[in-house]
């Protein structure tokens, strides 16, 4: 049983507030209350009176890492609240060189798993009093009625095989670590079942989800991996995809972003939980790093590392026979 | 608008055997900026070329489009042809229609189908064609051989006397390579010691040619005219400078080991130099061997030693030494034969490779040129000669032909005749004599010395009291062979040299299947490799003989000196390029560049309300690249782009070929 978020709150509070006012950092990345209860939002804040709203509570599921870039060329530090998985977020925006570490404050908060606010805001508890984590289960008390919610059920499918509940390199951790096992092993038989059928059917199984598409490109933008300076998506010389609302056109979307992102995906499955149309975009993601898994050997493709499975040239060790 | 002229050729009947060339005309003529057309029997012709240079004049052309064979055969002719007649050369497009086409596809209505697509291709490309400029870059008027065999020998030797200085790197204690260790040489059966010897002196005497022998080459940076290069100089133990040659070293030595040189037949000590005319005549110690070295006790070298030569101290040491140009002549090596169970190689003593015969039959070998065979020591009467041991078997060989054995091996029944008046028995698959006074060499070892060649391979050989009974089949007879022998001589195959592709890797050069270097283009280019500046000679290409070793020794040294003799070098302009607008400097291009030619760099630039901001992009360095695109596949952005294969250029290809 560990600490909730939301036992982090006020630490979180006093922490930014400490850090607004000595002037180490210019302003704060964290969450703020959304239109209920289950739906924190971003917020971002610059002065210490502002540091009031904000909150953390366990619906806080949205990687807050993507906004870093709007602040790369500023003067001075940003502070940042991560969990483990918006810590491999950061990761990736680091070792791509978009962001340079000694201008972040990281403040780590461990995490033994996120509730879906989409699930839990179905069961009518109204407006949530306090969440307790029972171990297996948290505990939802709100204005209407309490539940205690299973966490095989009701957390976020990742946070389920996660293997990274506390962040790592936090420069203040919220509390002290959690116990950092997957509550189940990764689990790819969806993409198995996908691989196995028939390929008309998987074709259609696609054009399905991909026609749906209406290019909202927020799977790109809210991506840690989809860090390029000028997305080849945006540039119109050469135009690589037209931008209409085409079949051909969204597929080629897509598969190039999967390309793009192969390898480099840190598994945070956020493009799919933003997806207003309801894609299962990790499907393909999930598709490619069991690639890289079984390809090249890497149980952990999701983990930026200083050497990158797909960007490298390692000639003397190319089994190949000859080049 | 541009104005493209298409030149169609008909390769004689090359191309114009299965593609109709005037339905490939016809078709260009309508392609969007096309002003010209026009066919030629071979464009590459001087009148052919004429042709070009006259239309681009008189029809003002702008683009030149040629439809012809791989643009590796010929783009650099028609190059040249464009800049003659003023246009940059770069403003030229090769369409394929040979090698990609015409020699592919017997079916002419598709064939020509084909040629025209690949035409369009080329037409829409080359209106994306921008002038592209040559850069010029310094040249280190310095040459460096790798290997000290004869190739190496006489590469040096001819540059040195083009007066531009040339560094030989040999791994082992003393230049002469293989060569050094043969007794006499085919077809002329002059011996092999007294035409190498006085050249390894001449080397050693030549001011520009500097030795580092019992040296290794570790890495390898820069490019062609620029090559930085760092040199293992194994620890010798003994100072060269103060070093007589005297001998007294060894003779004092306590540890005797077997004779690499000699191929296990005869014993070193553990200084030695490997031969008698090594050059230098300094001694190694081989530390693994050595007394002092095991044991900590013996100095016995050093004691003796009347110029206080030796220091058991001395540590390996890296130099990191400047070339223009490099000559890769490392060599081969002798196949061991042990995959062949059956002639019982290394169970039977007598059973020995057509190498150790070498070391057998020489005059400064173990026995002193006696045949002695190895179990007792008696000379043999009756030898068999097995011939393809290795060579053209893939099953437990390598698939080629080493070129040599048919040679050597006449040569062994020859001076097995002459010398001791043995008779060789010589089973082949094949005798391959292409070479001048090769057949007649052949004949004369069956004529003149009695050889008795059997065309088939022999199946077992086992002892028999002191004779080897050789099982075998003589195919054209069809009839089962028994011949009880005193020795067997294993013509065994010519491999590559021991750790050829890990030096490949560190020269960044390519390699066959068979560990061979590759050369450029196997008729045109027979000498250089892909790499810029880097050039072959001798074995370590493929199987070859001394005359063809010298040869092509001689022709890598006339492009180094051509390449070291020209004042600047010009860069080809193909290289990759950053687009440092859109660059987000995620370096993912720097790891997967196989020339290491790209790295980081810090921009300034001015952002929105006038300040000035510092971001990181990546940076070319144009004289490394060479053009081969891995980049711009890695950049996600397409910031990446190699000069005359833009993303603009493939979009139009794609666009020509599908649309």
């Amino acid at each position: 049983m560990s600490a909730t978020f939301t036992d982090h709150q006020a630490a979180l509070r006093d922490e930014v507030k400490k850090l607004l006012t000595d002037g180490s950092i210019k302003g704060f990345i964290g969450y703020a209350r959304g239109r209920d209860s289950y739906h924190p939002v971003p917020a971002i804040v610059t002065r210490p009176d502002q540091v009031d709203g904000l909150i953390l509570d366990q619906f806080s599921i949205f990687g807050l890492t993507k906004y870093l870039l709007d602040y790369i060329f500023e003067d001075g530090k940003m502070g940042i609240v991560v969990k483990g998985c918006d810590a491999l977020g950061l990761g990736r925006l680091i070792n791509d060189h978009r962001v340079d570490r000694n201008k972040v404050h990281v403040v780590g908060l461990p995490c033994a798993g996120v509730l879906n606010g989409e699930k839990v805001a179905k069961l009518g508890l109204g407006k949530v009093q306090r969440v307790t984590d029972k171990g297996s289960a948290f505990l939802v008390e709100g204005d209407k009625g309490s539940k205690e919610l299973p966490k095989t059920e009701y957390l976020w499918d990742k946070c389920l095989w996660c293997e990274n509940h506390n962040p790592a390199g936090a420069d203040t951790l919220l509390g002290s670590e959690v116990e950092n096992v997957a509550m189940k092993p990764r689990d790819f038989s969806d993409i198995t079942a996908l691989e196995k059928m028939p390929s008309a059917e998987r074709a259609a199984f696609w054009t399905r989800q991909f026609s749906r598409c209406i290019r909202c490109y927020a799977c790109r933008n809210v991506c840690p991996a989809c860090n390029c300076r000028e997305c080849v998506f945006d540039i119109a010389d050469p135009r690589w995809v037209g931008n209409t609302v085409k079949l051909s056109e969204q597929q080629m979307f897509h598969f190039t972003r999967a390309f793009h992102v192969a390898g480099r995906c840190v598994d945070c499955g956020e493009c799919e939980r933003v997806c207003p149309m309801e894609i299962p975009l990790m499907k393909l993601q999930r598709k490619l790093q069991k690639d890289v898994i079984e390809l090249f050997g890497n149980p952990k493709p999701f983990v930026p590392s200083e050497v990158e499975v797909l960007g490298q040239f390692r000639v003397t060790e190319d089994p190949e026979e000859f080049m | 608008m541009r104005r493209v002229g298409v030149f169609v050729c008909w390769c004689g009947s090359n191309i114009a055997g299965t593609v109709d060339i005037e339905q490939v005309k016809a078709a260009a003529a309508k392609m969007p900026n096309v002003a010209y057309v026009e066919d030629n029997k071979y464009t590459c012709s001087e009148p052919g070329q004429a042709a070009i240079q006259k239309a681009i004049k008189e029809q003002k052309l702008d683009r030149v489009v040629v439809a012809a064979c791989s643009p590796r055969m010929h783009e650099n002719t028609f190059r040249r042809t464009v800049g003659g007649a003023g246009l940059n050369p770069y403003l030229l497009e090769i369409a394929n229609i040979r090698e990609h086409c015409s020699w592919v596809h017997p079916d002419k209505v598709a064939g020509t189908r084909k040629a025209v697509d690949l035409v369009r291709r080329a037409v829409y490309k080359v209106a994306k064609n921008v002038p592209l400029q040559r850069a010029s870059i310094d040249v280190t008027k310095r040459a460096l051989i790798i290997g000290g065999g004869i190739a190496g020998i006489q590469a040096a030797l001819d540059i040195a006397d083009a007066g531009q200085p040339v560094v030989v790197v040999e791994k082992t204690p003393s230049i002469g390579g293989h060569m050094a260790q043969l007794d006499k040489t085919f077809p002329t059966l002059d011996c092999s010691a007294c035409i190498l010897t006085p050249k390894m002196v001449d080397a050693a005497q030549n001011q520009n040619i500097t030795l580092m022998t019992w040296s290794e080459v570790e890495k390898v940076d820069g490019y062609i005219g620029n090559f930085t290069v760092t040199i293992r100089k194994k620890a010798r133990h003994v100072d060269t400078t103060k070093c007589t040659g005297c001998g007294i070293c060894w003779s004092k030595c306590p540890a005797k080991v077997s004779s690499e040189f000699d191929l296990g037949i005869g014993k070193r000590k553990a200084i030695y130099v490997p031969f008698p005319q090594a050059i230098p005549n300094k001694p190694v110690i081989d530390e693994k061997n050595c007394i002092f070295f095991k044991t900590g006790k013996c100095k016995a070298c050093q004691m003796f030693c009347p110029t206080g030569s030796i220091s058991f101290d001395q540590k390996d040491e890296l130099v990191e030494e400047k070339f223009g140009a490099i000559i890769v002549a490392t060599g081969y090596e002798q196949w061991d034969p042990s995959p062949y169970g059956e002639y019982g190689y290394g169970r039977y003593k007598d059973v020995i490779t057509g190498l150790e015969f070498e070391r057998l039959v020489n005059a400064s070998g173990p026995t002193e040129g006696k045949i002695k065979r190895p179990s007792d020591g008696k000379l043999p009467k009756d030898v068999v000669i097995i011939q393809c041991v290795g060579s053209r078997d893939e099953a437990k060989g390598i698939p080629y032909c080493s070129k040599t054995c048919c040679m050597y091996s006449a040569k062994h029944a020859i001076l097995l005749e002459e010398k001791i008046h043995a008779h060789s028995y010589v089973f082949y698959m094949d005798v391959r004599t292409p070479g001048k006074g090769y057949e007649e060499f052949y004949k004369r070892a069956t004529e003149e010395h009695h050889a008795t060649y059997i065309r088939g391979r022999v199946s077992r050989v086992y002892q028999k009291g002191d004779k080897l009974v050789c099982l075998g089949e003589d195919t054209l007879l069809g009839k089962k062979v028994e011949v009880e022998a005193d020795l067997v001589i294993l013509a065994s195959a010519m491999v590559h040299q021991n750790g050829a592709s890990k030096l490949a890797q560190t020269l960044g050069i390519s390699y066959d299947q068979n560990e061979f270097y590759t050369e450029a283009h196997a008729k045109l280019r027979p000498v250089e490799t892909n790499t810029a500046g880097i050039f072959l000679a001798g074995a370590c290409q493929g199987p070859k003989d001394i005359p063809e070793t010298v040869a092509q020794a001689g022709a890598a040294a006339s492009k180094v000196i051509s390449l070291l003799s020209k004042p600047k070098l010009e860069t080809e302009p193909l290289v990759a390029q950053v687009n440092e607008a859109i660059c987000s400097g995620c370096l993912w291009c720097k790891p997967i560049c196989p020339y290491k030619a790209i790295d980081g760099k810090v921009v300034k630039e001015r952002i929105a309300g006038g300040k000035t901001i510092e971001r990181p992009v990546a940076a070319v360095n144009a004289s490394l690249c060479q053009g081969c695109g891995a980049c711009t596949v890695a950049c996600r952005t397409g910031a990446m782009n190699v000069l005359g294969f833009t993303n603009e250029h493939i979009l139009a290809e794609v666009d020509a070929l599908c649309l």
